[in-house]
Formats: structure tokens, sequence, C-alpha cells
């Protein structure tokens, strides 16, 4: 079994355990979502790539689902700051992994770890200096990696020695979708690190009203006990809101269910009436005669 | 944060200006500095155990021409000197034949006929031979291209159809294997019995200098990667290699090198990376190799049954006991290397599954209900209604 496969297949069982849940928030995905892309990845990557002219191909499984993907994360974050994040992290990616190839050495036996653990550790790290960003990292990754590529092949072509470019194409073992994995992993694992040590220093808490953090620095927010109760007693509340909304839409689920069910059976039940009704005017008609 | 922000796009930048200065210095290496690895047998450095061009690492390991195992236990990178430690004698697969000597008349007859098929490709396309190429590296299609060519026409000889493809995968960089790996599977998908990446070393000339039936000619290495998830395959493909052309053509196989990395070996249990003598031998000597090469690989692939006549010419199968041996050969065993049966599986139980969903959605309104439920959460933000505010 291929890497690919391995790394895909531990991540359906991490989302179907419900790990990885802030990831999935980030990516602004679902987890069925999430299971589904990665079954059609796995799908994708048994299917032969498709040419495009001689020297043109790309993976189905490999480049199309996260290329999908990654324009969905784009219009999904809306067309503001982090869309020029995406573009410099992108650049930046695509240059250093340009720049590593010529420095990494040229012969497998002489690395350390294979390329697209690298590539992928490179993008992680560059999208979360950018903008704290899993969405990113995982957007970088796939175009900086296709931009590398894709310089190198201008560059051939302009040498006239052409080259194949192809896109997440080598089997099941397409690069990129290793090192996208490992780019959202490294910038989530930073992320863990830092945010995590960052929250300890200082305690924020959501304005829903101005859509800022309060804060102690920022004297909106008091360290007195009280208030502090006041606040968990708060969010209990919209908890117990939360809950009895679920609550509330489960019934009139069912209901809807039972509703449409009943409808369906009184339907049949008038259509059946209207039926005989007929039949008996018929017959009366035929005895009249 | 901004000054970490300042300071990524600073190396970004100087990166993408670099990559000019690197390619320069990379032609520059390529050109002047031309230095191998000496791996001596142990530390009084008294014999020489081999010689290579690309880097050595702590922890490969070498199987001698005498079949003998060794680890990499130091390498000094200044001095590019380093030392092995014997691990043991390793058993090869045994094939019970030899060399049959004959007269001319007898060596000449038809190929046998049948659906066999191998690949070739060359990941380092600027390899060449200062005898005649003149320069050792060119950045385009080298003189390696002619050795590629050379075993692709002796396997046709052979009645073997030769998937021979020259794409190149320039520059020679960390890159190549990654722009090399869609060449190797666009051969893979033909069905082949065996894919050969074909390479030359960089040592000196008479370290891969041998005799093969009173001919001089070049010496083979075969590198097997052991990052690979094929390792254990690979390994028994090169040693069932070794082990037959030092039964028929002694001399022609002069080492194993076991590596780290993948050498696209991944791909394939049947994949091998051969090393056709160094840049200062002549391109002729690794031409006269690709002959018995072919030969061997044609023989260990297809069996005493499946193989040429050309092939079994050298060859005498008869044992000791006058009964003649049957050589298995491994397609024989395993199949195509590569055949489409995977993905015809793969795509007949996804139309199974799909035909079964169909049904049960045209049977149950349940199901069609907790689908449309499933899509509806799935991608409620992007076809979902939306709701009235």
């Amino acid at each position: 079994m291929s890497v690919s496969l391995i790394i895909i297949s531990i991540l359906i069982l991490l989302i179907m355990f419900g790990v990885g849940q802030r990831i999935l928030d980030s990516l602004r995905l679902s987890d069925k979502a999430a299971l589904l892309i990665l079954i059609l990845i796995c799908i994708g990557l048994f299917i032969p790539p498709i040419w495009i002219g001689e020297y043109f191909c790309f993976s189905i499984g490999g480049f199309l689902i996260p290329l999908a993907l990654s324009i969905y994360l784009l219009i999904s974050c809306g067309w503001s700051r982090d869309l020029l994040r995406a573009f410099i992290g992108t650049i930046l990616v695509a240059g250093i992994i340009y720049g590593l190839e010529w420095l990494l050495p040229a012969d497998p036996e002489e690395m350390l770890i294979d390329n697209m653990y690298i590539y992928g550790i490179v993008a992680g790290l560059i999208a979360y200096i950018l903008g704290r960003s899993r969405r990113n990292a995982f957007i970088s990754c796939l175009f900086g990696l296709t931009l590398a590529q894709l310089i190198q092949w201008i560059v051939n072509f302009a040498m006239n020695t052409p080259t194949i470019l192809g896109l997440g194409v080598g089997g099941a073992f397409g690069t990129y979708i290793v090192s996208i994995i490992i780019a959202v992993a490294v910038s989530e694992f930073l992320g863990r690190c830092f945010e995590s040590a960052s929250l300890d220093k200082e305690e924020k808490v959501y304005n829903f009203k101005t859509h800022t953090y309060d804060s102690e620095k920022n004297g909106k927010l008091n360290s007195n006990q009280t208030q502090k109760q006041e606040r968990e007693e708060n969010i209990n509340s919209v908890q117990e809101k939360v809950i009895e909304n679920e609550i509330y839409i489960e019934k009139h689920d069912e209901n809807e269910n039972k509703n449409s069910s009943e409808k369906s059976k009184t339907a049949k039940m008038t259509k059946n009436t209207a039926k005989n009704k007929s039949k008996k005017s018929n017959s009366a008609q035929k005895a009249k005669k | 944060m901004k000054k970490i922000l300042h300071l990524m796009l600073g190396l970004g930048l100087m990166f993408l200006f670099m990559t000019p200065v690197q390619i320069k210095i990379s032609n520059a290496y390529a050109d002047t500095a031309k230095t191998y690895y000496t791996i001596y047998e142990d530390e009084s450095k008294q014999k020489v155990l081999f010689f290579k061009g690309d880097d050595v690492s702590e922890g490969d390991m070498y199987l001698s021409s005498d079949n003998k195992l060794y680890e990499i236990e130091s390498v000094d990178e200044n001095t590019k000197v380093g030392i092995a430690k014997f691990i043991r004698d390793e058993e090869l697969p045994k094939y019970n034949v030899s060399r049959k000597i004959q007269d001319d008349s007898e060596s000449k007859s038809a190929s046998a006929a049948s659906t066999k098929k191998v690949g070739i490709y060359h990941t380092h396309n600027d390899e060449s031979y200062y005898t005649p190429d003149g320069v050792d590296s060119v950045y385009g299609a080298g003189g390696i291209h002619d050795v590629g060519k050379a075993l692709s026409d002796n396997f046709n000889k052979l009645g073997i159809e030769t998937i021979y493809r020259e794409d190149l995968h320039l520059p020679h960089n960390s890159g190549a294997y990654t722009r090399s790996q869609v060449t190797a599977s666009a051969i893979l998908k033909e069905g082949v019995d065996g894919i050969f990446d074909i390479h030359r070393d960089s040592t000196t000339r008479s370290f891969y200098l041998t005799e093969v039936d009173g001919k001089e000619m070049s010496a083979v290495r075969m590198v097997v990667g052991a990052s690979s998830a094929n390792y254990e395959e690979n390994k028994n493909f090169a040693y069932s290699i070794k082990s037959y052309a030092d039964s028929v053509y002694p001399g022609l196989i002069k080492d194993i090198y076991i590596g780290k990395g993948n050498y696209n070996q991944q791909l394939s249990t049947r994949a091998m990376l051969f090393e056709f003598g160094c840049e200062n031998i002549e391109k002729d000597y690794a031409i006269k190799a690709t002959e018995y090469l072919a030969k061997v690989l044609d023989v260990v692939l297809y069996g005493s049954d499946g193989a040429s006549d050309l092939s079994l010419n050298d060859v005498s199968l008869s044992t000791d006991g006058g009964e003649e041996s049957v050589i298995t050969g491994l397609v024989s065993d395993s199949g195509a290397v590569n055949s489409n049966t995977t993905l015809y599986i793969v795509l007949g139980v996804l139309g199974a599954i799909v035909i079964v969903f169909a049904i049960t959605l045209a049977v149950s309104r349940k199901a069609r209900y907790k689908v449309s439920r499933f899509f509806s959460e799935t991608f409620a933000g992007l076809f979902g209604k939306k709701k009235a505010k």
C-alpha cells in the first residue's frame, strides 16, 4: 500500500472518531464532506491521469479534487486579506521549492527524507507565519507546488528541451496529497504550540456585538470574580439555548416526517375512495343500461 | 510578527533570485569537480571494496561480486572515503545452469513468439560518456540514450516488445525522480513485465572494465532502493539477475548497491536501476553489455519455457544427473507487473456499489430522505436552499 493511501486511510479513521475537528472547521468542511472528499481522492488516485497534448497531464485524485477544494476554500474565505496571504504564500512556496530542488541532493541515496515531506513542511511553515492559517497551508502548498513545476516546465521549453508536466501524477504515490496533508498538519501543530501558549498568558473573550476580543490588556475585561461568574453563567445559558434549539430541530424534523407519511397515506386513501366511487357509479350505469 | 514576515519575504525572494546562480554553480560542478567515493573493506584500508560516483551514506548496503553483504559503517565526506562492515554471505536464488560452449552454426535460431513486454526510460537524460561524446553531461539527451536504445534493440531481437521512452526529465537535480515518475507510470500503464531505468556511474574506467565471452565490455551495477515499499521484491529481482548472470556470463554484473530512497521502484515489484559503466569508459563497451543483459533478463523474467532461443543458446540446462532443468521465470510466477487488473477490480466493486445504491434509492423512500439529508448537511453552504430571513 502506498504512502498516500496509508495517510488518507489514517485520516479517514481519525475523522470518523471526531479527531481534527478544529482543522476541518478552519477548512470550512463538515466531517461528512471531508470523508467524502478523502474517499473521492482515493478513487481518483486509481484513475489514470488525463493527458492534454504530449507534454501535459494531471491526476484526478492527486490534483483535480484538491484544486476544486482549494478553489472552494478561496471562495469561502472571501476576497479579503486572506486571498493576498494565499497569493504571497504561493509565490514564496513556489520560489523556495524551486530553489530547494537545486539545493537538495540529486540522488535518492543522499536524501534524508523524501522531497514530498520537505515540500509539505515548507508550505506549512510559510502559511503559518504569514497568517496562522491552515486554509492557506492547503492552498499555498497546492498552488506553490504547481507553480514550481510550471516554472521548470516553461524553462525547459524555453531551452528547447521539453519535459512532461504531470500535476499530482505518479499513481497512488502523487506527491501533492502527502505534501498538502503535511502542510496542514505542520500549521496546526504550530498553531497548537503557540496559540495555546498565548492563551495561558492572557484571557480573551470574543465579543459578538463589536466582533473583537475583550481582554484585560485592552481594559474591556475585568478579572473581578463576580464578573467572571456572570460570564460563565451567560455562556451556560447560551449553551442551554443551543441544546434546546437542537432538540426543537430534531422534533421538527420528526414531525415533518410523520406529516409527510400521513399526508401520503391520506392521499392514497382519497385516491382509493375516489376509484371505488367511480367504479360503483360505472357499475350502476351499466346496470341501468 | 512583522519582522518574521519581512524575514520570510526576504528569504523567499533570495531563493527566487538565487535560482539562476544555483543553476550556474551546478553546471560548473558538472564540468569540473569529479570525485568519487572509495569504500574500503575494513579499517586497515588494505583492500578497496568498491567505488561509487553518487553519494554513499552510512547504513547503505552493498553486495559484492562474490555475494558478500556489507554495511557502510562510516563515511568521511571531506576525503570521500568510507569503511564497510561485513555482514554475511548472502544466498542468492539458485539457477541450475552453466555456460554452453558452442560453435557459431548452432547459435542462430528463431525467437520464441509471445506477448513479452518491458519498459525502458532514463531519469538522468544528461549522462554521457567522454568517449565518444566528448563530455560527461549535456543539457538534453546524452550518450546514455544510445545505451538505452541498444538495450531496446536487443530486447526486440529476442522477441520482447519494448516501450522505450526518451522523455526528458531535466535538469539533473532532486526533482528529476519526481518528473520521471510520470514517465514510469505511463510505461507501467502499458502492462509491462519489467521496467528499467538506465544510468551510468561516475568512477574510474578500470573499476567497470570487464571481460565476458572473451570480449572487453563494461560491467553493470544494479541499484535497489531500500525506502521503496517493494524493497524485498526488488532486491530478490536483483539477486535473481545477478545469480543467473554469474552462472552464464560471469563478470557482467559488477555488484548491487542498496541505497536509501525509492528510485521510482515503489511503482513496481520488477523495477530496476542499471548503471552501465561510468563516464570514463567507452560508450561502445556499455552498448556491448546491453546484448548480454537483455539475454539475462529474458531468461530471468520468462524462464526456460518463455525465453527466446537466442537467449537459451548460450545456456546448458542439463544437470549433473543428466536431466534437463527448468527455469521458472519471475513473470510466470506472478503475471504482468502492472496489469490493469487492480483498476478493473476497483471499478467493478465501485460499479456494483453504485448499482446497489441506485436500486435502494429507487425502492426505499427512507433511503431517499436520508441521502437528501446527508447532501443538504454536507453541502448546505453551496447547494442547499437558502432560508428566508
